[in-house]
């Protein structure tokens, strides 16, 4: 893995959308680079007030992201090869953070017990089905 | 959005505990193992995921229905997790991106602006960033349709990841020209669209600076 940073991964570390590991490795880097610590400052910078940028709006907006159907035949291996490559690239080199949380979302659902699920389910839902009331309520 | 989506959030809309339930059902479970990407304390996880649920509740009157509602939900988790990480001095860098407080800067409503446009203000930035997204939208579109993968991964990796030509090249097991002439292409017809939209294309660094960073 390459240690240079593009600032289109500054961007996105910026946002939280760089994956863990990247981040951490660019953390570290960060601790003794100060023209990267520039960089950073300066792309802060110019997100604060607005500056376009074509990767940002392509990553934001989550273009090309295969479906969860994809994902899921992807993870039973039956995609065509082409198709396999692109969503391992993806998902790996790119890093794409919200297809990985599918995938992994996809395989604890083959692996977990329901019971467990479930039981997430209801913790979620009793924690915010007030809010709805609540909105209910206002509208 | 899939019109199953659409009667869901009507369903949500309309105030219906059964449909959240359903909701919270389907997408708990991707945005839970999105945070956990990033935090490992379990509590702090589920509750940054709560967060973000009751921040989806929240936007529901201004929710734009052309946007997927994974996309929607994912980026109020990420500005969640901004938050958490402020909060705990985890992140000094980035500590001025969000404000004191990421819902009342962030314009979540609406188009649920990305992060790349917090503080940005004016009809005309969001309608050049509308335009762009209509148009990579498009050209995406007409990638997968084609099942050009190839190409797609590697405009991705040259737009989203900024990686350069040589890494690309290796990594999708074709020629440094192929990457270049991809590109070329790319930009070539992103320009052109945006020309017909009546949209400076100088406004978008990467359609002229080599996107490498």
């Amino acid at each position: 893995m390459l240690h240079i940073f593009s600032n289109a991964e500054l961007a996105a570390y910026l946002e939280e959308d760089l994956d863990a590991a990247r981040s951490s490795q660019l953390e570290q880097a960060l601790a003794n680079d100060v023209e990267l610590n520039n960089r950073l400052n300066t792309l802060r910078q110019q997100i604060a007030v607005g500056e376009h940028s074509l990767g940002a709006i392509w990553r934001q907006h989550n273009l090309g992201c295969p479906s969860r159907k994809t994902l899921g035949a992807y993870l039973l291996g039956v995609l065509p090869g082409e198709q396999k490559l692109f969503i391992q690239s993806h998902i790996e080199t790119r890093g794409c953070l919200t297809c990985q949380a599918n995938l992994d979302d996809l395989e604890e659902q083959q692996t977990q017990n329901q019971a467990n699920m479930t039981a997430r389910t209801t913790r979620y839902y009793q924690s915010s089905i007030g809010y709805l009331s609540q909105h209910r309520n206002d509208s | 959005m899939a019109e199953v989506d659409k009667l869901l959030i009507e369903e949500i809309r309309s105030g219906s505990d059964d449909a959240w339930m359903r909701f919270v059902d389907r997408f708990g479970g991707r945005l839970q193992a999105f945070v956990r990407k990033k935090i490992r304390d379990n509590a702090t996880v589920e509750d940054i995921v709560q967060d973000t649920l009751i921040g989806f509740i929240n936007s529901l009157p201004n929710f734009d229905e052309d946007r997927p509602i994974d996309s929607f939900l994912f980026t109020i988790c990420r500005y969640r997790i901004i938050d958490h990480f402020k909060k705990i001095g985890g992140r000094p860098t980035i500590a001025s991106l969000t404000g004191d407080d990421s819902e009342q800067v962030i314009d979540l409503p609406g188009r649920a602006r990305g992060a790349s446009t917090i503080y940005r203000s004016g009809e005309r930035k969001r309608a050049e960033e509308s335009a762009l997204l209509q148009i990579l939208q498009k050209e995406v579109d007409n990638l997968i349709e084609n099942q050009a993968w190839i190409k797609l991964a590697c405009l991705e990796l040259l737009f989203v990841s900024g990686n350069p030509n040589k890494e690309i090249a290796a990594s999708l097991d074709i020629t440094q020209q192929q990457v270049a002439s991809y590109k070329h292409e790319f930009v070539d017809k992103v320009k052109r669209h945006m020309v017909r939209l009546g949209v400076n294309a100088d406004l978008f660094p990467e359609l002229y600076a080599d996107p490498q960073g």
